[in-house]
């Protein structure tokens, strides 16, 4: 008698208790989804060579050569070369493209005019560029210009 | 004497008419008992809900939702709700944000105890974080201490290696899906 009491006790203890734990946890799932794509990015770096630009670092900066003459003096980083019939400017940039996610290799870089320009004629690593069209080259990442 | 039996019969009449109506009323009314037993047992409950600042979950409010950062990368656009907090030469983040929100009945605990693991080990090239926390399939506190009965907002990290796909990096142009276990405990 005494030991039915016992296992009586003993199985309303573990009822109890494991209606206790049960019930004091609450679970859920949150599933997540996400897609990953490649892609690059363009930014325009001073050359230590070159003309300190403005917004280095961005995809959005400025290089002012400032006063240019054939014969003046010229600003920090600009470099001339005058002939009978016109002189140049120069100055050097960088222009340094990260990729992620991808095998790529390398990229092409193009450029052009953002508006016509008929009395200067403008180059970018020797390839002349208008407004009319891109024109390009092909470069390795990671790579300064 | 025809005055007093007149009385009488009328006295008789009225008390005939007051028996017949209490026996009528009698007859259309019962009574009874039920003996209700109720057991109030305790708990509490997990449901996540979307966050204003974060992506739209699907089945919010409830224990089993989902949470879509759709089309992410380092540089390009992110999808609304979606944020990237940082982007290194290793790895780029993107974060959204949840809300967890339990209900407690029949306790006396005033807080919980949320902890998280993931159902199965990360994608290749992918970790996934909750509140700072690096997943893993062992489960790991998240907060101590959590009140009940309001939405609590915890930041969703995804952190994707750069690297390209077959050289560490994630599978490109696929969702990936990973579902993250939540266990909510009284304290």
């Amino acid at each position: 008698m005494r030991k039915v009491v016992l296992l009586t006790i003993f199985a309303a203890l573990m009822m109890i208790s494991s209606a206790a734990v049960a019930q004091t946890t609450a679970n859920g799932t949150l599933t997540v989804t996400a897609t990953v794509n490649g892609s690059i990015q363009l930014v325009f770096n001073s050359d230590a060579a070159g003309v300190a630009l403005t917004g280095s670092g961005t995809n959005a900066a400025t290089l002012a050569f400032g006063n240019v003459s054939a014969f003046g003096a010229v600003g920090a980083g600009v470099v001339r070369t005058t002939t009978a019939t016109n002189f140049t400017v120069s100055s050097a940039v960088d222009v340094q493209v990260s990729k992620t996610n991808s095998a790529s290799a390398n990229y092409t870089l193009t450029a052009q005019l953002g508006a016509a320009d008929a009395v200067n004629a403008w180059t970018v690593g020797g390839t002349p560029v208008t407004n009319a069209s891109a024109a390009g080259q092909r470069n390795r990442y990671q790579q300064h210009h | 004497m025809l005055k007093t039996y007149i009385s009488i019969m009328r006295g008789a009449a009225l008390a005939a008419m007051l028996l017949c109506g209490g026996s009528a009323l009698a007859q259309t009314t019962a009574t009874g008992v039920i003996n209700g037993v109720l057991i109030n047992k305790n708990g509490i409950s997990l449901q996540f809900d979307t966050d204003p600042a974060g992506v739209t979950l699907g089945a919010a409010g409830t224990n089993a939702a989902t949470a879509n950062f759709g089309a992410v990368s380092a540089f390009g656009p992110l999808a609304a709700g979606v944020t990237r907090p940082s982007v290194t030469a290793a790895n780029f983040t993107v974060r959204t944000i949840f809300d967890v929100q339990v209900i407690q009945g029949g306790l006396t605990s005033t807080t919980y105890t949320l902890t998280a693991n993931l159902a199965a080990a990360a994608p290749t090239g992918l970790s996934y974080k909750v509140d700072a926390v690096t997943l893993t399939t062992a489960s790991q506190t998240i907060q101590t201490n959590a009140g009940y009965n309001t939405d609590i907002a915890h930041n969703l990290d995804l952190v994707v290696s750069t690297a390209a796909p077959g050289a560490g990096g994630p599978a490109v142009g696929a969702p990936i899906t990973t579902t993250i276990n939540f266990t909510a405990t009284a304290n």
